[in-house]
């Protein structure tokens, strides 16, 4: 069986490359030391070379933007790169976080010969703007190496590429770098060497893996491979018989929907967090109503009273004559390990809570209280909005001694105080351009509120807060 | 003294008795010596430093006092955290100051470099004088009966222990518990009947530390300040309080105890009597009685037939001088050193100012014969300038740690110890922590560093800083500079002196305290190298010298091949002219001090024709005279080109023997004492200032009162203002006469060898490294083109170091040879060592080289059968040592991993198969494993097979370049050997190229590398198109442009695996 492998060697750089336009040159590094991974034209051209540290590069290009590599960020862009180009072939094997081997016999069927599939395949990779480095072999592996080294070849032609397969170093081998430097220094510097070797000696000298990656190259020891299955999504139109007046009437469709909707998911074990309705009309333009969960759901009564909140607040401009839904990205269930005999799913979770806030008030006006290690009592406690990831919560406790009612700004002292106990001085927070320097103390007014006021450095007093 | 008036008009006498510097290491934010100085100024009484478990800092805080002469008394104390508990511990007295160091040191030593660990327990005894403050525990919203239970235990337990001499700790931070904290100490001060005393806990000197406070903190944290929040303290309560505030945060009658504390404490550290261990001089005898016995017997060896009359004249001057200031113990204990040395055969050479007295000519210290030299004995201990006798001695670096075991053994751990080195913030450090505890990250501090040139003297690192954008970084940023600026100079940690011993005659922990050091087995003292200075304890500085080593190793060949036996005291008897030529041509490879690219490129201007040429080469060639601008101007008197003239009588007294330019150190401090009047304290302080002035930039305060001091006495503004230049320029590198004339003494001796015996000096230096400013490879090089042989690593001809080889040694009749005939050197042939070989274990050599037969080995299995660990057989393989008996190197490496290690019992030699054959590999796979196995080839250079190939154009090479015009333009290509930007050459970087005929010196202009960065920054081979620029004997090419052809080096890859394409 022939097979075509895909290598994309600057998968990160790539997809950076594609949202950013930048005139600078960049480069990828990565590890303890920085070495450089990955780099655009423009610092190639100022004479860095891969493999560099960081601070030699730094030296040949001061205008340097340096990227820190991330697998995952390669990983999540093969995912989708394979999505696409699902479209064009079907038998696509992942090898992440930099490669795609693609069983070709089958295709040819389809595309007539190697060459106008391989055409097709250029074609979109250019669409995609992402490099790539090709080969085809007659054994996975053997592909994969070809194509990482670069030194492929797009043919079926066995010879050629058994030619070839015989130049590649063994320093591209999957052997250990120990290993790697024991074979060259014997002389054995390509798999052709290798291949010649006696193997019983060599077994002998350098284990089983090493036989084993030999009888892998040559075909003797297939490798199943499994092939990509798109996950699914789920698009519905629906185009109402009767002109629809009021969200009500949307009531029933809907319900229907998400009754399939919710069936759907649970049967494929996938979760949605974002749903997208639109509703058609004749002359006005599609209202879209998206719906962002707070947290993925598959749960029915949830996505029913999510929707209803929603267009609660929609008035129809115009009578409505069709509605799409469609869930475009959905996860696979992440499993809740819920005690049998606690029924937790009957309460609804605070972040279910959150979700209605959200749907009922908009999320701007939904925060989380939280905390923060600041001795300045405007810092030490703060809103954060709801819709944005939670402050990680640290240590830091609200500190004793602090009023229960702090006000947000502190407000002139007008009354006067009878001080019972400080200076309790606060002077500090150079760092972010809002130092304070105060003395606090905590007093009695005429009303017998107990308040926490403070002197300023001109001598002002203020009152900051009320003591329950 | 005067102190605040109270509301009641009663001075308030306050004393501060809980204070840490930065000697509590990433803590507090002021050095010792601005503690003491604010404490005075706001009117102190006395001021305690006490450091977490450490005193390293007083001797700062004593030395600021004496110099400002600042009306303060210093405490001695430390404060330590055992647990829950937290206490301050003060020394009254010498027994309680001894008793705190000693206490320092238990903890200390107990725990790994950095740590201390400390048991209430551990207060038990041997605290008999000292005073304890006692912090009690608070915490105020918390309060329980259980903690109070817990500070009534602690408090009974201590008053049994420290009965009148112990306090509560009152300190206020201005918190809102104050109240709270206050209550509870007056209910426990009734409770207890314990005396209560109040102390401002500080941590910095001024209130504008607080953000190199919290940086601190940040960096010990290892976050950044906006990490840390509650680690910070709220308030700038940490500072040195003025007398009305304090008073009006305290009750009266607990600041009072503060006095009576202070009236207690009588301690001065500068009573601390140093005694030298008695051990030295024999019984019956006394030190000075012992040192002239001593010196009488060195006379009659030194000078055999009669001390000249000038000679003994000196010698008992010299005396006198030792006798006054108490140092004749000091010389002892040198002696004692040096004579162990002797006996064991270890090299050494003293160096410094005593080292070259007649005195230490006689006790063997120093082979230098003070009658070549007589113009150094003005500088010999100067009394006036109080300062120490200074005698560093060298000994071969591969032996220097019998030298320190046998001081150990001698006077045992408890008796000697190592000087501390204080590691200080430099640049790098301090952008570095600075940067990250300011949150900007890792990789653009990194760039901010590259992007620093440091030797700029127009810009300044913090315009460049400004200049790269760092504003911009963010609010943060802008205290960036700032922070930066004052952290440098900042003790980080302490760590090990290279060599400085402290001896004493009672245990030294009752003198300071000492500490683990990183180095398993070692301890250093809390104090360094000026700290001891300051106090007048003597250290004796055994440190390690590679080229000792050599000479060593030389003698020792020439003895044993050429029956000759050499000292170094011989060999200086007289000034050899043809060696003196030998390093006029610059011939200098491996020559000590004097091999270096910019020496060698002076040897030829400055054409040495003695000794003491010698000593001035030596220290000309170092940035601080450069920048100074005074090197050319040497030179031009030299050859007359430039009149010599003196401003005064005085200056000519001090800069004759230069020719009116100041090359040495002493001459400096000497022009300062002559010509600006300073007194010899002063310019003993200015010698220190010039040492560390990067560091601390101390050199400033003397600019105008040595000006000042000239123009006083009648010179001109420009020369005055030139000597402040040359002062700031030695400041850095400045090297005095004394350290350059026992240099010079074996940069003779090791030319003098490099003449006459070049196989055994070069086979020394090989067996020496490393060392010195070449690799072996270039060695050989160096060897090969005096013509010598060098044979390759052969498993039967080898030994573990290399060694020489004559004719003779292969003559069949082993048995015959006449071992005790001298030999001709100029047969001698160097064989090329074991130690060569990277990755190989030298036990497993020797054992290898005892047991080789005495034919040789002659089959694989019999090296196999020696239980060596194949690591070092395939090692030797890719060396091609195996070539006589396994073939060609692959096929030995694959021979020896197909040979499984079964006993010899159960061998069956019926089984062998016929093993694969590998393919041999060519010239460049060789050239390749050589260089991958050993660093060098002696076959054929990879240049010569690149020219071969016709890769490299048309070219010039390096022996071929003599013959060109000066001025005219020339293509040369080679190895890239060596990249060197002296600081006394701003914007030039020297370049070694070299090809197989030589090394070429290219000159890169600033500019040039600017331009044509990448090859300049990473090119292996370059090809370069230059003028040819001719000085002499010098020849230099100025680098025009220049072309990377590392290329090549891959393509030779290629050609190594074309046997199976």
């Amino acid at each position: 069986m022939l097979w075509l492998y895909l290598h994309f060697p600057q998968l990160q750089l790539d997809s950076l490359l594609r949202t950013s336009s930048t005139s600078s040159a960049v480069v990828i590094v990565d590890g303890q030391q920085h070495r450089i991974c990955q780099l655009n034209a423009l610092a190639e051209k100022s004479g860095i070379k891969l493999g560099m540290r960081l601070s030699s590069a730094i030296l040949l290009c001061s205008d340097l933007s340096v990227v820190h590599y991330q697998a995952e960020t390669e990983r999540k862009r093969l995912h989708s790169l394979t999505q696409q180009l699902y479209q064009l072939v079907a038998n696509i094997s992942l090898i992440p976080p930099k490669g795609l081997l693609i069983a070709v016999s089958n295709m040819l069927k389809l595309y007539g010969d190697l060459s106008t599939l391989w055409r097709e395949i250029q074609r979109w990779g250019t669409e995609q703007e992402v490099s790539i480095q090709a080969s085809c072999a007659y054994e996975p592996l053997s592909a994969q190496l070809l194509a990482e080294a670069d030194h492929g070849l797009i043919s079926n032609d066995k010879a050629k590429l058994q030619q070839l397969l015989r130049q590649l170093s063994i320093a591209q081998l999957p052997i250990s770098k120990t290993q790697t430097n024991k074979l060259q220094r014997m002389g054995i510097h390509t798999l052709g060497a290798l291949q010649q070797l006696n193997l019983a000696e060599l077994g002998k000298r350098f284990g089983p893996d090493i036989l084993q990656l030999l009888s892998k190259l040559s075909g003797r020891h297939p490798e199943p491979q499994t092939f990509y299955q798109p996950p699914p999504g789920f698009n519905h139109h629906l185009d109402f018989l009767h002109e629809v007046y009021h969200f009500n009437g949307l009531r029933f469709p809907l319900n229907r929907l998400l009754q399939d909707f919710c069936l759907f998911l649970q049967k494929q074990q996938l979760q949605c967090e974002y749903l997208r309705i639109e509703l058609h009309y004749r002359h006005a333009a599609v209202s879209q109503i998206d719906i962002r969960l707070a947290q993925a759901e598959d749960n029915l009564i949830q996505f029913r009273q999510l929707i209803d909140l929603h267009l609660a607040q929609l008035t129809l401009p115009e009578p409505t004559i069709a509605m799409s839904f469609s869930a475009p990205q959905l996860s696979p269930k992440q499993v809740q390990s819920t005690d049998l005999f606690q029924q937790q799913h009957h309460t609804s979770s605070p972040l279910q809570l959150i979700n209605r806030l959200q749907a009922k008030c908009g999320n701007q006006h939904v925060s989380w209280l939280a905390t923060h290690p600041d001795h300045r009592p405007e810092k030490n406690n703060y809103y954060h909005p709801a819709h944005l990831p939670r402050p990680l919560s640290s240590s830091a406790t609200l500190l004793s001694e602090r009023p229960t009612l702090l006000f947000t700004q502190p407000q002139p002292l007008t009354t006067e105080v009878i001080l019972l106990n400080g200076p309790e001085r606060i002077q500090t927070g150079w760092w972010d351009e809002d130092p304070v320097c105060r003395d606090y103390y905590l007093g009695v007014n005429s009303r017998q509120q107990r308040c926490w006021v403070f002197r300023d450095q001109q001598g002002k007093w203020f009152i900051h807060g009320l003591f329950a | 003294m005067s102190g605040a008036m109270t509301e009641t008009n009663e001075p308030l006498y306050y004393s501060e008795l809980h204070c840490i510097s930065n000697f509590s290491f990433l803590r507090a934010a002021s050095h010792p010596e601005e503690l003491v100085a604010r404490a005075a100024e706001l009117g102190y009484q006395a001021i305690a430093i006490t450091d977490e478990c450490s005193v390293a800092g007083v001797v700062r805080a004593y030395t600021a006092i004496k110099q400002q002469q600042l009306k303060i008394k210093l405490i001695i104390g430390a404060e330590f955290q055992l647990n829950d508990v937290f206490i301050v511990i003060l020394a009254p007295c010498r027994r309680a100051y001894a008793e705190l160091c000693q206490l320092i040191t238990l903890a200390r030593r107990r725990s790994e470099k950095g740590h201390y660990q400390l048991e209430l327990d551990d207060l038990q005894q041997g605290l008999a004088h000292c005073l304890l403050l006692w912090r009690p525990l608070f915490s105020p919203y918390l309060q329980s009966q259980q903690e109070h239970q817990q500070n009534l235990v602690i408090a009974k337990w201590l008053s049994d222990h420290f009965p009148q001499r112990l306090w509560l700790l009152y300190e206020r931070q201005l918190l809102s518990s104050d109240k709270l904290k206050q209550q509870y100490y007056c209910h426990l001060e009734a409770q207890l009947g314990l005396p209560v005393v109040c102390a401002g806990n500080v941590t910095q000197h001024s209130p504008t530390r607080q953000r190199l406070a919290h940086i601190l903190t940040a960096i010990r944290l290892h976050k950044s300040i906006e990490q840390i929040g509650f680690s910070l303290p709220a308030n700038n309560e940490g500072t040195m309080r003025p007398l009305n505030k304090i008073q009006r945060l305290f009750p009266p009658a607990w600041l009072k105890q503060t006095e009576v504390i202070n009236q207690r404490c009588q301690f001065t550290i500068a009573s601390l009597g140093y005694q030298y261990p008695a051990e030295i001089v024999p019984v019956g005898s006394t030190p000075m009685r012992y040192l002239r016995q001593l010196v009488k017997q060195g006379q009659q060896e030194r000078f055999p037939d009669g001390v000249p009359n000038p000679i003994q004249t000196i010698i008992d001057k010299e005396l006198v001088l030792i006798e006054e200031q108490g140092y004749a113990h000091f010389f002892l204990t040198i002696h004692d050193i040096v004579m162990y040395a002797r006996q064991q055969g270890i090299l050494y050479q003293g160096r410094g100012s005593a080292a070259n007295s007649i005195v230490c000519y006689c006790l063997h210290i120093t082979p230098v014969d003070p009658q070549k030299i007589n113009v150094l004995f003005e500088r010999f201990i100067s009394k006036e300038r109080d300062e120490p006798p200074d005698i560093d001695v060298d000994f071969e670096h591969q032996r220097r740690e019998e030298i320190i075991q046998y001081i150990y053994q001698k006077y045992g751990r408890e008796r000697a110890a190592i000087a501390a080195t204080v590691i200080t913030y430099r640049f790098k450090s301090a952008v570095r922590d600075v940067g990250k505890a300011l949150g900007i990250a890792e990789e653009q501090l990194s760039f901010f560093i590259s992007q620093v040139d440091r030797r700029d003297n127009e810009l300044s690192w913090q315009t460049q800083l400004a200049d790269l954008g760092l504003n911009k970084q963010g609010s943060l940023a802008k205290h960036f500079i700032q922070l930066v600026e004052q952290l440098i100079g900042f003790p980080r940690h302490l760590s090990q002196h290279v060599g400085g011993f402290v001896i004493s005659a009672g245990p030294l922990s009752e003198l300071v305290p000492t500490e683990n050091a990183s180095m398993q087995a070692r301890t250093v003292i809390q104090w360094d190298k000026d700290d001891l200075e300051s106090l007048g304890l003597l250290k004796v500085d055994i440190l390690a010298l590679g080229m000792l080593t050599t000479i060593r190793k030389s003698f020792e060949f020439i003895r044993q091949h050429y029956q000759r036996s050499l000292t170094i005291a011989e060999i200086i008897k007289q000034d050899d002219p043809d060696v003196y030529a030998m390093l006029q041509r610059a011939d200098s490879v491996g020559v000590f001090q004097v091999e270096s690219r910019a020496q060698s490129n002076m040897l030829p201007r400055l054409k040495p024709k003695c000794y003491y040429d010698l000593v001035i080469q030596i220290a000309i060639v170092r940035p601080g005279p450069i920048q100074g601008d005074m090197v050319h101007p040497y030179l031009r008197r030299r050859n007359g080109e430039e009149p010599i003239s003196y401003p005064s009588t005085e200056v000519e007294s001090v800069l004759a023997r230069t020719l009116g330019v100041p090359i040495f150190q002493e001459q400096v401090i000497k022009l300062a004492m002559v010509a600006a009047g300073f007194s010899g304290g002063e310019a003993d302080q200015l010698r220190r200032a010039m040492a560390s002035w990067k560091k601390n930039g101390q050199l400033k305060q003397f600019q105008q009162k040595l000006i000042a001091g000239m123009l006083a006495r009648g010179y001109k503004i420009e020369f005055a203002e030139r000597l402040y230049q040359q002062i700031l320029g030695f400041g850095d590198y400045g090297f005095p006469e004394a350290h350059s004339a026992s240099f010079a003494v074996l940069a003779y001796v090791s030319a003098w060898l490099k003449h006459y015996y070049p196989a055994s000096f070069c086979c020394a230096l090989l067996n020496s490294q490393p060392m010195g400013f070449y690799s072996p490879a270039q060695l050989i090089q160096d060897a090969q083109r005096h013509h010598i042989t060098v044979s390759p690593i052969d498993i039967n001809q080898s030994q573990w170091e290399s060694h020489l080889q004559f004719p003779s040694d292969f003559e069949q009749d082993n048995q015959n040879q006449d071992t005790n005939q001298a030999k001709d050197t100029r047969h001698a042939s160097i064989r090329l060592g074991f130690h060569l070989v990277k990755g190989i274990q030298q036990a497993a050599m020797q054992k290898l080289v005892q047991q080789r037969p005495v034919n040789g080995f002659s089959q694989l299995e019999q090296i196999n059968a020696l239980g060596i660990h194949r690591s070092n057989l395939e090692a030797l393989a890719s060396a091609n040592a195996l070539k006589p008996i396994a073939g060609h190197r692959y096929q030995a490496r694959w021979d020896i991993q197909g040979e499984t290690d079964t006993l010899p019992l159960f061998t069956n030699p019926d089984i062998s198969a016929p093993t694969q054959q590998l393919v041999a590999p060519n010239t460049v796979a060789d050239l390749l494993e050589d260089y991958a196995s050993t660093g060098l080839t002696l076959n054929i250079h990879p240049l010569q097979l690149l020219r071969q190939q016709n890769k490299l154009g048309r070219c010039v090479l390096a022996n071929q370049l003599a013959q060109r015009r000066s001025g005219s333009v020339v293509t040369i290509v080679g190895l890239v050997t060596g990249k060197q930007r002296p600081a006394t050459a701003s914007g030039v970087t020297f370049m070694t190229l070299e090809d197989e005929s030589g090394n070429i010196n290219v000159v890169v202009w600033q500019n040039t590398a600017r331009a044509q960065k990448q090859a300049y920054l990473t090119a292996k081979i370059l090809k370069i198109t230059g003028v040819i620029e001719k000085q002499g004997d010098i020849i230099h090419v100025i680098a025009g442009k220049l072309v990377d052809l590392s290329p090549l080096l891959l393509s030779l890859h290629a050609q190594a695996r074309d046997a199976y394409s």
